[in-house]
């Protein structure tokens, strides 16, 4: 995202306050390995450290938190990391900061930091971005200039945090996972914090549901392009992407082509004869497009179209286009949200 | 016992446009909705008032006075009470004051049980209103993004969905949650109940002052400027590389838009 | 002149349209393919009390009064006018006569139930030998014992086949006629109705029509609707309220058709650009908007003359002529801008295309208003025409 405009942010400086230095991260050790998300915001705390002359300093803590994982950290950006096993209580975690001042404090969006994260910045009283997207340095105010999707990411609001520490959640999956650098070193330090008991968290089965194609979150459709590849492949997309995300209602839909080839019923036709729909997310997997289906799902906040055909009609009316065989594609994107 | 609902109006989503030379929401068509997410949690509400009838549900928001529309909405759906917490200082308020202002509130209302709300509000995209309120509360548990909620034997339970997976959750009352939409949909108010919400039936309308807050003691808007730039709904963008390349680029766009 | 709708109205209004899109949109094609009424959306719509919504809270209503009907009507029939057609024959007439006319005790034993729709209720006037021409009715009740025996036969009546109230009209003395020998009943299902054929329709078949046959069917003196002999009285009474809300039903059918064809003019590119660069398809939709406008102004301001009490019965007339030629005139539009996919079985535009003839038909067909128009103006300068 270009965020050139930034420059026309002006602002009263912020106050130079002792010590609130350097940028900290709160990374989670559910398991036995780092998670994704956590080297995400690592990596990206490296970034904005460069540009802001700072350290990046981790905290890691969960029940699997360890000495190897927390030097893993290292090679993966960070100056130096802490960690201590365990959950820690709310006030010990106040106070950790409160003496280690922070200028920046990043979680990621993830289970653990969403909580957590909130419940910190109300101690601290203080701002909280979440769902960041785009971070940078306003180099000028020192300050940690945020971009986060406000309506259904129809439009980003863009927030410049003045307080201390300036503190947001980031969006799983928007960064990279940085490269290893196992020539990095810095400092591993365990930590006495208080910890908590955590009950043992078992995951169960989603609540089932009935969904109307009017009213899923994320429609994966597909159409006559699939007759080399075989219509498996749609609902395997479907699939993965419940998998990656049990709580939005998922649905299979078909264009009139594929209803016409026999590869899904009629009640699943996405077209100005069959059903309308408004999804968040609308994936046209093999479907050329004609305006009968343009029509039925132009209210999608945001429409994928997988097409070999680079000058089939379906990449002018969709958001964002791959043109290549929906045979390599798909399976791509699985793995992809697999991962 | 009682249970606070915590409510909020937003500019619908569906209606809103953007003023692209303003770089602002242009608000001018646009009609205020109750947050959807918050629809759900008075659902779950109302669902508890139905099997204990003792239980005393209220519905709270804060804002300008317009804001009163969404409470009526909430008392046509069948809430006890609506309270309104406006003035000068309430419409300053951002997250850290304005939970600390809904916090004292709640306190006010005594024997509060559980406060409830949705998991997110849509304009801001945030969902932090309930875990900032169980710190002010004194640190209460906080069950976020749950579904399926009971009250049973002083505690609260549900499914509670956090990174692609349901888990069981249970914590003692008093607690808070924020609540998951689900595609069935919440309950309808009735006619007769939409107009005596507005004929019949009061808001009450509670000032800081009245609450005993000081304004010059909440924490001041710790944001700087903040604005909002709409980009143009942009067609036709085709993601290069190779088919794996394609497929990071893609996830990570459509993770940045928050669409999955 | 405030003209702003006060605000219970507005969530009303919402409430209706999200009762509507959620709970009838997804099952009114499938609802007419197969000419049944859908009977689990419609226990949704009880819940939520849009059987009731004009009637007062104290019989099971909602208080919205004919404000409040004429916005039911609207939004009802923006996603489907069969559903229209059963609210219709149920509030604004069968349930209506009660209302307008019934003692307090007729109320509180049948307004209650069909305000709260835990009954159904259907308006039985029109007769083999009696439609537009309404004082023609040959359905004879005659008294016995302290009771009334209906026999007779009506046809084309709404809600027939499902409804368990009648709301009936039967001459009581043939040498008074419709001037004091006509009267007005409640009949319940368990008192003996049948139900004769069932219509077979072109539109609105969602809706079920069909013969009411009264043989020997024995009603209280307490199933009197208002006073014996003033029936007809209390029926057309109960007609003016229900044209205006037919005029409400036009609007939202028409508002539907200038949306699709504001849509599909967008949409679909002929020569290379989309429909809506060509001046006629601009005409259509500046003409459409402009009677809609005018027709929303109209529906609107009779609500408000019902509501405060000031004779209207003339705006009535008008609401339904215009109403229902203006829907007409809609759908016929959008069939032409539609081109061949206003013809496909599997896209809206011919739904609404059949159901919106029905419009133009009952409560009096539009030559009838017409006429009546006319005379009620010609009176006014003397000039009395017989009919």
């Amino acid at each position: 995202m270009d965020l050139s405009f930034l420059e026309q942010l002006l602002g009263a400086p912020v106050e130079e306050e002792e010590g609130y230095r350097n940028i900290w991260v709160v990374a989670i050790a559910w398991e036995p390995h780092l998670r994704a998300c956590d080297l995400q915001v690592v990596g990206k705390a490296r970034n904005l450290a460069d540009s802001l002359g700072a350290y990046v300093n981790v905290l890691l803590i969960g029940d699997n938190a360890d000495e190897d994982l927390a030097r893993e950290l290292i090679v993966y950006g960070a100056d130096a990391a802490y960690w201590g096993a365990g959950y820690p209580t709310g006030h010990s975690l106040l106070d950790f900061f409160s003496q280690h001042k922070p200028e920046i404090l990043l979680f990621a969006d993830a289970a653990g930091g969403r909580k957590m994260a909130p419940r910190l910045a109300q101690r601290l009283k203080c701002a909280l971005v979440t769902h960041a997207v785009d971070l940078s340095i306003n180099a000028e105010e020192r300050s940690l200039v945020v971009a986060t999707p406000i309506y259904h990411g129809a439009a980003y609001r863009v927030v410049e945090c003045r307080t201390n520490p300036q503190m947001a959640t980031v969006q799983q999956g928007v960064f990279p996972v940085p490269d290893r650098d196992d020539w990095r070193s810095g400092d591993v330090e365990m930590v006495e914090l208080e910890w908590k008991p955590q009950p043992p968290l078992t995951p169960v089965e989603p609540p089932e549901y009935y969904i109307p194609l009017e009213k899923a979150d994320i429609i994966i459709a597909g159409g006559r392009g699939l007759r080399g590849a075989g219509w498996q492949l749609v609902e395997d997309l479907a699939a993965a992407v419940a998998r990656r995300l049990p709580h939005k209602a998922i649905a299979v839909a078909g264009s009139r082509g594929a209803v016409d080839e026999g590869w899904i019923g009629a009640e699943h036709m996405v077209d100005l004869t069959g059903r309308t729909v408004a999804p968040a997310l609308y994936v046209a997997c093999g479907i050329r497009g004609t305006f009968q289906h343009f029509g039925a799902t132009e209210k999608a906040r945001c429409i994928v179209a997988i097409n070999h055909n680079p000058d089939a009609p379906i990449f002018k009316h969709a958001d964002y286009g791959i043109v290549g065989e929906v045979e390599e594609i798909i399976p791509a994107l699985i793995e992809v949200l697999d991962s | 016992m009682r249970i606070v609902v915590c409510i909020k109006q937003i500019l619908d989503p569906e209606t809103i446009k953007f003023s692209r030379s303003q770089q602002a929401i242009d608000d001018r068509l646009a009609t205020r909705i109750m947050n959807p997410p918050d629809r759900w949690a008075l659902d779950a509400a109302l669902r508890f008032k139905e099997a204990d009838p003792s239980i005393e549900v209220i519905a709270m928001s804060l804002g300008e006075p317009g804001v009163e529309d969404v409470l009526r909405e909430a008392l046509a759906l069948g809430c006890d009470r609506a309270i309104l917490l406006s003035d000068a200082a309430v419409v300053k308020a951002r997250a850290a004051g304005l939970a600390q202002i809904v916090a004292t509130a709640i306190r006010r209302l005594r024997n509060v049980q559980l406060v409830m709300t949705g998991h997110m509000a849509l304009d801001t995209g945030s969902g932090t209103l309930g875990a900032r309120l169980a710190i002010e509360l004194g640190d209460w548990p906080v069950l976020m993004n749950v579904d399926q909620l009971r009250l049973e034997g002083g505690h609260i339970t549900g499914l509670q969905y956090a990174d692609e997976k349901y888990y069981h959750s249970s914590y003692p009352l008093p607690a808070v949650a924020t609540v998951l939409e689900t595609p069935q949909h919440p309950r309808y108010p009735h006619g007769a109940d939409i107009i005596n919400a507005y004929r019949v039936r009061n808001v009450e309308v509670w000032s800081s002052l009245a609450l005993g807050i000081d304004p010059t003691t909440l924490p001041a808007p710790t944001t700087g400027r903040q604005l909002r730039v709409p980009p143009a709904r942009q067609l036709g963008l085709i993601v290069e590389g190779t088919p794996q390349e394609a497929a990071q680029t893609l996830v990570a766009m459509l993770r940045s838009r928050r669409v999955i | 002149m405030d003209l702003t709708l006060p605000k219970e109205y507005d969530l009303l209004r919402h409430m209706i349209r999200d009762v509507m899109e959620n709970e009838f949109a997804p099952v009114a094609e499938e609802a007419d393919e197969k000419a049944e009424v859908p009977f689990e959306a419609i226990k949704v719509a009880a819940k939520a009390g849009l059987f009731g919504i004009p009637f007062p809270q104290e019989y099971g209503g909602s208080g919205a009064g004919e404000l409040g009907y004429v916005i039911l009507m609207e939004e009802i029939s923006r996603v489907d006018s069969a559903m229209a057609t059963v609210v219709g024959a149920h509030i604004g007439i069968a349930a209506m006569a009660v209302y307008v006319d019934g003692s307090r005790a007729l109320k509180e034993k049948y307004l209650t139930p069909m305000a709260q729709g835990a009954k159904i209720g259907a308006f039985c006037l029109t007769e083999p030998a009696a439609g537009s021409d309404a004082a023609a009715i040959k359905t004879r009740a005659i008294r016995s014992n302290g009771n009334w025996v209906i026999n007779g036969t009506k046809i084309y009546i709404s809600n027939g086949p499902f409804a368990d109230l009648f709301s009936v009209l039967a001459v009581t003395d043939p040498a008074l006629g419709a001037r004091g020998g006509v009267t007005a009943f409640v009949v319940e299902k368990e008192m003996g109705t049948k139900i004769g054929v069932v219509e077979k329709k072109l539109g609105i078949r969602a809706s079920a029509t069909s013969e009411v046959i009264f043989d020997e069917v024995e009603v209280p003196q307490a199933n009197v609707i208002g006073q014996e002999g003033l029936g007809f009285v209390t029926f057309m009474k109960t007609l003016d309220l229900g044209r205006v809300t037919v005029g409400a039903a036009s609007l939202g059918g028409a508002q539907k058709a200038l949306e699709m064809i504001i849509d599909y003019a967008r949409l679909a590119e002929k020569y290379g650009m989309p429909l809506a660069h060509q001046q006629q398809v601009q005409f259509m939709i500046a003409d459409l908007y402009s009677w809609n406008e005018m027709l929303r102004g109209l529906v609107y301001r009779t609500a408000w003359m019902v509501d405060n009490h000031r004779p209207f019965a003339r705006e009535a007339y008008v609401c339904k002529l215009m109403g229902s030629e203006i829907a007409s005139k809609a759908v016929s539009y959008a069939m032409e801008i539609h081109g061949a996919l206003g013809l496909s079985r599997d896209y809206p535009l011919e739904r609404a295309f059949r159901d919106a003839r029905i419009a133009e038909i009952f409560e009096g067909t539009n030559e009838i208003q017409r006429i009546i128009i006319a005379r009620d103006l010609l009176r006014e300068v003397g000039v009395h025409i017989e009919p």
